[in-house]
């Protein structure tokens, strides 16, 4: 019996923190590739290529994904997974929408590197969202 | 198993043990590897908040 009741507790701590850590990389690697697509979005509005009404589209969704990630993050730490789907829904989105409406405010032969950089976020989101039963 | 199953399967067990295991680690004498932990969320804490005060920045 009372190995049994210590079997759990060594999973614990001899996997334990290594868990933890992943969790905590997919939030951090996430919010990375949120902010290389933001800068990637500036500097395009920088040098003329996305004019203002289309920068403000994004810059409208950058606030959004903000708040989500800063609630997914505190979620994960929670480990309250309710709370990790509902934000990883609203972050894709999110994402969805700067596909439908903020792509179109780019020229053409630049919406390539932007769609690489949303679905590498939306794909760290969807993966986060499997794993929580939400996909 | 897919790489990304493995990774969804890690993702899953750790967020359920994360808030009981770290209370738990600093009482036990693992407050390192529950530092480094933390350490990481604050990282993406400041990396999130970041693009929002951009976002609301007229001049960024």
């Amino acid at each position: 019996m009372r190995r049994l009741v210590l079997i759990p507790i060594f999973l614990v701590i001899g996997c334990g923190p290594h868990l933890i850590k992943t969790a905590a990389i997919v939030s951090l690697e996430t919010s990375k590739a949120v902010m290389a697509l933001q800068e990637k979005v500036k500097e395009y509005h920088d040098t003329g290529i996305i004019n203002d009404a289309g920068y403000q589209v994004w810059k409208e969704s950058f606030v959004k994904l903000s708040d989500v990630g800063i609630a997914l993050d505190k979620a994960l730490r929670e480990g309250n997974d309710q709370k990790v789907i509902e934000q990883i829904k609203a972050g894709i989105g999110f994402l969805d929408f700067l596909i439908q409406n903020g792509i179109p405010k780019i020229p053409q032969d630049k919406q390539v590197l932007i769609m690489v950089l949303i679905e590498s976020a939306r794909s760290i989101l969807v993966a986060i969202a499997a794993a929580h039963g939400g996909a | 198993m897919p790489d990304i199953e493995k990774i969804a399967l890690l993702i899953k067990v750790g967020s359920d043990v994360a808030a009981l295991l770290i209370p738990f680690l600093i009482s036990h004498g693992e407050g390192e590897a529950a530092k480094e932990v933390i350490d990481i969320l604050a990282q993406a804490d400041v990396n999130w908040k970041t693009i929002g005060d951009r976002a609301k920045d007229p001049n960024y």
